[in-house]
């Protein structure tokens, strides 16, 4: 039916080629060659593959690529297939943990898609952050293009980790708090279950 | 199968009980007892005049019917017409249906109360009401209690994981390109039990509360709230409405309208609801004098989803026997349509016995009332639950066409599944 949720699926990830422009400005080349190789390198399993790697269906797998929450690398010289790797194993492992614990995959899916549109948002003002106070001081204060480029790829690569370790952090606190403050109100009320 | 000795009706108006409005009537009722209620009008009925098991196999409607015909033969035709309640499961194959004549039947059209009793004089009983008339039968209102269960709701599991009904849509999906079937309609459950038994009164009350224009039932453990009129017989003109093609509700005027203009314009929803449609034209088209579809579908919103709606009234032809055929005899002949089942219907029935990984019971089935004269209403029970003492079963399911999305169907049962969990459990998420 479509429309329940309206939630645009991500793009395929493109070739890195095609971020490397003419028309890209100079000072920016290295870090879009950093961005496309994030996801490109090591990806060679198809999606039967994964599928199979995984345990899982592929008619899930065909679900969470519609939905954005699973994207491969794709390569025209490869007839546009989409490629996973590692990590991706690593995602679907993760979520059949959850699976296997219980949670129905309705539920799961809901909460995914919701946890999504959460995270670009702010994804989206991270990205508008570096471009404010770290790329355009950069560029506006160096000159050489190539060192411009290279500082900018320096900073990314140290500010890609620890961002990411900031947020793993933060969910995990918050996800610990959220289960301890529901323990303590169940109690409160007298429902926790004496068996 | 016909009794051995006729049953006895007996029927009086009750003034005493003022003007009752139909979910007032569940006052009346005990906690085993039957329902339907639609806006103002409804009945509640409990004890059993009349009970009979028209069996598994397509000729249960016939048996259901000839049985009814034979139990009504003791009617004396000027007294207020007694009523029978039935539901039927989806499946031909699976047993569980039942026609039921109760004992008590509390009525009300909005302004006036009306006993009807029914009781099979060949049955030992020591019951002293039998002896009494329905005029002067203490007829007493206990308020219901405020929960549903005096304990906490908690899951209980699924028939099918949603992993692998999700698997199962794919698989009817690729069915449906290979051209073996046009639509088929998949449907899931969601269990839910409790320490404390299930109040059917008390789940009854909030479904007409939060769903006025459904058609609220209780018969024999299956309750629900269902839009979905199958059928409705007044004499030889009869009414049914087709709904095919859903999508959720906004949560404000603007992104409800952006559903609704969506639901509409979609080549998908629209697909499945002309093929809803055709089918029941290719039901009635023989058994009516006159048929009137409405040409294009209307939008009809319900508290968490909005459907595409088409009406159809007609005028219903006297059949081989010279006679109108009743409420219950049509009911049979429009089950199962594309809205439930699918296109076409052998196909689909046969892809649901093989994907659904489930047994239906009596949901999607049709569920509802006839009485002596042949009148009645039925309703295809969707959004409802099976309740069976300290657990219930609910039910959601979705049409799937060529272009469905597994996903998207996934999500479309979660959302109407949460209809029932939230007159359930009103305070939590289960």
């Amino acid at each position: 039916m479509g429309d329940v949720h309206t939630h645009d699926p991500a793009p395929q990830s493109p070739p890195p080629e095609s971020l490397v422009a003419a028309h890209l400005d100079p000072a920016d080349r290295a870090l879009a060659a950093a961005l496309g190789d994030d996801h490109h390198a090591g990806a060679t399993l198809t999606r039967e593959q994964l599928a199979e790697r995984a345990g899982l269906p592929l008619s899930l797998i065909e679900a969470m690529e519609r939905e954005g929450l699973l994207s491969g690398s794709v390569e025209p010289a490869d007839d546009d297939v989409p490629r996973y790797g590692e990590e991706d194993v690593g995602v679907l492992a993760a979520g059949m943990e959850l699976l296997q614990a219980g949670l129905p995959l309705a539920e799961l899916l809901d909460l995914a898609r919701r946890h999504d549109q959460a995270m670009r948002v702010v994804a989206d003002e991270a990205v508008e952050l570096f471009v404010r106070f770290v790329r355009d001081p950069i560029v506006g204060s160096v000159e050489d293009p190539l060192e411009a480029s290279q500082r900018m790829l320096d900073a990314f690569q140290g500010m890609l980790p620890a961002t990411s370790s900031l947020v793993t952090h933060h969910f995990r606190r918050t996800l610990l708090r959220a289960a301890r403050e529901r323990l303590q109100a169940s109690e409160a009320d007298g429902l926790a279950d004496r068996e | 199968m016909s009794q051995s000795s006729p049953v006895t009706f007996a029927s009086a108006t009750r003034p005493d009980l003022g003007a009752l409005s139909g979910s007032a009537l569940l006052d009346y009722l005990p906690t085993d007892g039957l329902a339907w209620l639609h806006r103002e009008r409804g009945l509640v009925a409990w004890g059993t005049g009349w009970r009979h098991d028209p069996g598994s196999g397509e000729g249960r409607f016939l048996r259901a019917a000839l049985a009814l015909h034979d139990a009504f033969a003791s009617w004396d035709g000027q007294s207020t017409p007694p009523i029978a309640l039935a539901a039927f499961t989806f499946d031909p194959d699976t047993p569980g249906s039942f026609v039921r004549i109760p004992r008590h039947t509390l009525r009300t059209d909005g302004h006036v109360a009306e006993l009807i009793n029914a009781y099979l004089p060949d049955v030992a009983d020591t019951d002293d009401m039998k002896k009494m008339a329905p005029a002067d039968q203490p007829l007493i209102a206990t308020a219901l209690p405020a929960q549903a269960t005096a304990d906490r709701v908690r899951y209980a599991g699924a028939s099918v994981p949603d992993l692998l009904w999700l698997d199962a849509v794919s698989a009817a999906t690729r069915l449906i390109d290979k051209g073996e079937v046009r639509k088929v309609v998949l449907a899931r459950d969601h269990a839910v039990w409790s320490k404390a038994p299930f109040d059917a009164r008390v789940l009854a009350r909030r479904l007409t509360q939060r769903f006025p224009q459904c058609f609220t039932f209780i018969a024999e453990g299956l309750v629900g709230a269902s839009p979905e009129l199958l059928v409705r017989r007044q004499g030889s003109h009869i009414e049914s409405l087709i709904l095919a093609g859903t999508a959720a509700r906004g949560n404000d005027q603007s992104s409800d309208a952006v559903f609704a203009d969506t639901l509409m314009t979609s080549d998908k929803e629209r697909d499945e609801h002309a093929f809803a449609v055709a089918s029941v034209r290719e039901s009635l088209h023989d058994r009516c004098s006159e048929l009137i579809i409405d040409p294009e579908p209307s939008l009809l919103r319900l508290d968490n989803v909005q459907h595409l709606a088409t009406r159809v009234v007609g005028t219903l032809a006297a059949d081989s026997r010279g006679l109108i055929p009743t409420a219950l005899e049509v009911a049979g002949a429009l089950h199962p349509t594309a809205a439930v089942c699918g296109t076409p219907t052998h196909e689909a029935l046969q892809v649901i016995r093989a994907l659904e990984g489930m047994d239906r019971g009596r949901y999607t089935g049709p569920v509802g009332w006839v009485d002596a004269n042949g009148d009645g209403e039925f309703a295809i029970a969707l959004r409802c639950a099976e309740l069976s003492g300290a657990r219930a079963r609910l039910f959601a399911g979705g049409g799937i066409v060529a272009a469905s999305l597994p996903e998207a169907e996934l999500e479309e049962t979660r959302i109407k599944l949460h209809a029932m969990q939230q007159a359930i459990d009103p305070d939590g998420t289960t």
